[in-house]
């Protein structure tokens, strides 16, 4: 018994010992803290890779992130540029179009100049070091990370096969427009005699591949371009480590705080003060409701819509907090109905919305002025979605010009632009006639999308300026030197002290469309002047544009 | 809390609440019916609903075919593969009772997979066999016939099997297999017959709901899985046993949503649900507390 009891004691002592030793944590904290410093310190774990020549599988395209034995992220590369192709023999086809023309020969067209630098801006201060530029005469070499003497692999990671939650109608899609973009310059030259290819890996919407996903790509592509994954908001502990510059879709806000991630369309938080000020200094209702979906991105844009409103002297009567997955927005529609605003703002998904417009419709009722909503309700395709009801009294904002009806002649300058045309063509080049219907319209349209072939573009004039000597910190800072012209109606800019935020907002413009009803008895969107700005003296605004100010 | 509330806004709520609870109800008359034939909570029943739900959309808008045959067919195709999923439960009946559960849940994985291979990639939302036009103004808010048509099969279904449960000898035998299934199966019940009989039943019920659910609330998997947790929580008060005490539930779960989301009670974001998960609790606690007397209770 009593050796019993002193064995009790043994144990208990030592519990006590490993808890404590536990929870002091002190050592081991100690130590990942100088693991990190010292990783810091010595050179990037991909700078041996950089080396030319120094690991032939870097260099060789297929190898890329298409490891065996891992279904949880597979890469595959649509892109790959092959011999014939490899020649600007497709010039006189790319130039069978004024825009082809344009683009290949960097001759502006009237109001664009798509993928070159616009004028400097008072908002966007050079980087720290200098600007890299280009050795003329220098032989290519394998001079970083994705480089070799003949070609730049990028990489893009998307969520394709997450079945319901935006893959095949948006991340698929993305995927096509990236590829496109890469052929077009691909067959117009190329970026300083080097082809890009494309890699891709699908992580299926879920975030654990996609950190797999980026453990393949890091090593093996030189940059990342716009992609459709939740990764963009966790990812931020490994870009500036691993320096890999990702020109981002800019859906999270943490996108922007992130010195290695170069944000691609404006995300909620953005919108939201654009479409409030907007609404304020245009509409001007007394009352506004706002619905928006119970998620941090779209609470945000809630309360950043509320101060601005609020400080425009507008009352925000009624809020509703939609859930993505509600079956019936009926008694949303009755909070609204007895708030009885002038105005609706919505900050939210498309599926909650278009239940809230079937539901108001039944009620017959709608706000005297009408609804303003965010992106995802102006994307083309979705007009059968929310109904007749949606025709004329609901405005969109957008990060970049849609193309609509010729007899739109608002919406030249930012719509029907010739960079639109050339993606459009190039769009259908590449796959074919079904971008007729339904995917065309959707990926030539929508922001994000239209961000993929925009910021690829860009990838490859900021890699042209480095010339043999492409290297990923090059890259970030050039693409931080100066404001680039989308050419299909917006402006970017990343500063280099921050690419975050409201006083350096990388987009210098938006666009407001109305649904409207199409000649065929179908759905149109129609530009809606003046356009929301978020600071007239920081972008490429053009002069004759119609635009409201947001200081 | 309550904040100048109209008799009309809060009439309309409890209308609105009404009709909300009826799409849960008609999502938990298929859950009570294959649990009561052999105690197995049938997660397979979203995937049942999507599934018929895809059958009535293809048939009636891709293939043109009249509301009345995509509804039949659709219904059919719910009942084949609820007998499916009741001949499976045949061969499992050793297995525990959760396992057989998580089974099922994998036949709506797999179905929710066959649907969104056949429906487009974007949201469609089935034409309603009652019409999409027409209905009435109650105070503040508008009754469809959609919902009015919704409504009114609930309430049949739920006498309907009801009466057969309580009232016929198909329904003795379904109680008694139950109650003991071994002891039924030495009196010369048809066991198989009878399992596979009601989970048929359950399925055509699922496909039904799915059927008249989706015009409302779009027929997407992820949505009608969340319509079915609500309809699980509405049927609990009956202890998953009693097709009126679900109905029952399955409204005051949507009654306490519809008047909390309705603006006359401001909760703040996301809890909005609360009221509904108070009904929730309350019925988890009353069912197993009570659960002996209401396995009794054959309405």
């Amino acid at each position: 018994m009593a050796l019993r009891r002193r064995w009790s004691y043994v144990a208990l002592f030592s519990t006590l010992a490993m808890l404590g030793a536990a929870c002091s944590g002190g050592s081991s904290k100690e130590a990942s803290k100088k693991a990190d410093n010292t990783q810091a310190a010595s050179p990037a774990p991909n700078a041996s890779s950089s080396t030319p020549s120094a690991d032939p599988s870097a260099a060789t395209p297929t190898t890329a992130a298409a490891a065996p034995g891992s279904p949880a992220a597979t890469p595959s590369s649509p892109s790959t540029p092959a011999a014939g192709s490899s020649t600007p023999a497709n010039k006189s086809a790319a130039s069978n179009t004024p825009a082809g023309k344009q683009a290949a020969s960097n001759t502006p067209a009237p109001g664009a100049k798509p993928g070159t630098a616009a004028a400097p801006t008072p908002h966007a201060p050079g980087p720290a070091g200098a600007v890299p530029s280009a050795t003329p005469g220098k032989a290519n070499y394998a001079s970083d990370v994705g480089v070799s003497a003949d070609t730049i692999r990028i990489g893009t990671i998307n969520m394709t096969s997450a079945t319901r939650s935006l893959g095949p109608a948006l991340a698929g899609v993305q995927e096509q427009n990236l590829d496109a973009a890469v052929k077009y310059i691909n067959r117009s030259g190329g970026v300083s005699g080097r082809k890009l290819q494309l890699v891709t890996c699908d992580d299926g919407g879920d975030i654990a591949r996609g950190r797999a996903c980026y453990e393949k790509l890091k090593d093996n592509v030189f940059a990342l371009v716009p992609s459709l994954t939740w990764l963009t908001d966790v990812i931020h502990d490994r870009l500036p480590k691993d320096k890999v510059p990702w020109l981002s879709w800019g859906w999270f806000k943490s996108e922007y705080e992130d010195p290695w991630m170069f944000p691609c369309h404006a995300n909620g938080m953005r919108e939201a003060s654009q479409v409030a000020d907007w609404t304020a200094k245009v509409l001007k209702p007394a009352t506004v409701g706002i619905m928006y979906l119970n998620v941090s991105e779209d609470i945000a844009a809630k309360d950043v819509a509320t101060k601005q409103l609020k400080a425009a002297g507008i009352k925000v009567v009624e809020t509703v907090a939609q859930e993505w997955d509600s079956p019936d927005e009926s008694q949303h529609v009755l909070a609204m109905r007895t708030a009885n605003p002038d105005f609706i703002l919505s900050f939210s998904w498309p599926a909650p919305v278009a239940k809230f417009m079937h539901d108001a419709s039944t009620q017959h009722w709608q706000p005297k002025l009408g609804f303003a909503a965010n992106h995802l309700t102006g994307d083309p395709g979705y007009g059968p979605i929310f109904g007749e009801y949606i025709k004329d009294k609901t405005y969109t904002i957008t990060s970049w010009g849609v193309p609509t009806d010729p007899s739109d002649t608002d919406n030249a300058e930012g719509g029907n632009t010739a960079e639109q045309q050339l993606l459009r063509d190039e769009l259908i080049r590449t796959n074919g006639r079904e971008y007729q219907g339904f995917k065309w319209r959707y990926a030539g349209y929508h922001h994000i999308t239209q961000s993929g072939w925009v910021c690829t573009r860009i990838l490859a004039k900021a890699a042209e300026q480095m010339g043999a000597d492409l290297t990923r910190d090059g890259q970030k800072k050039v693409l931080e030197s100066k404001a680039w012209d989308s050419g299909i109606g917006s402006t970017l800019y990343w500063n280099a002290a921050d690419h975050n935020a409201n006083q350096n907002y990388s987009y210098n413009r938006e666009f407001i469309y109305k649904w409207i009803s199409a000649k065929d008895g179908g759905w149109d969107l129609k530009r809606i002047l003046p356009d929301p700005v978020f600071d007239c003296k920081s972008g490429n605004i053009p002069a004759a544009a119609k635009t409201i100010c947001n200081s | 809390m309550v904040i100048g509330v109209t008799a009309a806004v809060f009439e309309s709520a409890v209308i609105i609440g009404i009709f909300t609870g009826t799409i849960y109800a008609m999502m938990a008359l298929g859950i009570v019916a294959s649990f009561r034939i052999n105690r197995v909570v049938n997660l397979g029943i979203p995937g049942l609903a999507v599934f018929g739900a895809t059958v009535y959309f293809e048939m009636s808008n891709v293939w043109g075919a009249p509301v009345l045959v995509a509804l039949l067919g659709g219904v059919a195709v719910g009942a084949l593969f609820g007998a499916i999923l009741g001949l499976c439960n045949l061969k499992m009946t050793a297995w525990p009772r959760g396992f057989v559960m998580i089974f099922t849940l994998t036949a709506s994985l797999f179905l929710f997979g066959w649907s969104d291979k056949i429906l487009p990639p974007i949201q469609v939302s089935p034409a309603s066999p009652f019409g999409d036009s027409g209905g009435f103004k109650v105070a503040l808010t508008y009754v469809s016939n959609h919902q009015i048509g919704t409504f009114i099969t609930c309430i049949l279904v739920t006498l309907l099997m009801g009466f057969v449960v309580s009232k016929t000898r198909i329904g003795i035998y379904v109680r008694a297999i139950y109650d003991d299934g071994d002891s039924a199966a030495t009196l010369g019940i048809p066991l198989g017959y009878f399992v596979v009989g009601v989970w048929a039943v359950a399925g055509a019920l699922a496909a039904l709901a799915g059927i008249l659910v989706s015009p409302r609330v779009t027929l997407d998997p992820y949505l009608i899985l969340f319509v079915t947790i609500w309809a699980l929580a509405g049927s609990i008060l009956g202890g998953l046993e009693s097709f009126g005490i679900a109905f029952v539930g399955s409204i005051l779960v949507g009654l306490s949503q519809g008047i909390l989301g309705g603006g006359i009670i401001h909760l703040g974001p996301g809890l909005e649900n609360l009221g509904a998960i108070a009904v929730v609790a309350i019925a988890v606690f009353y069912a197993g507390v009570k659960r002996r007397d209401l396995a009794h209770i054959q309405t």
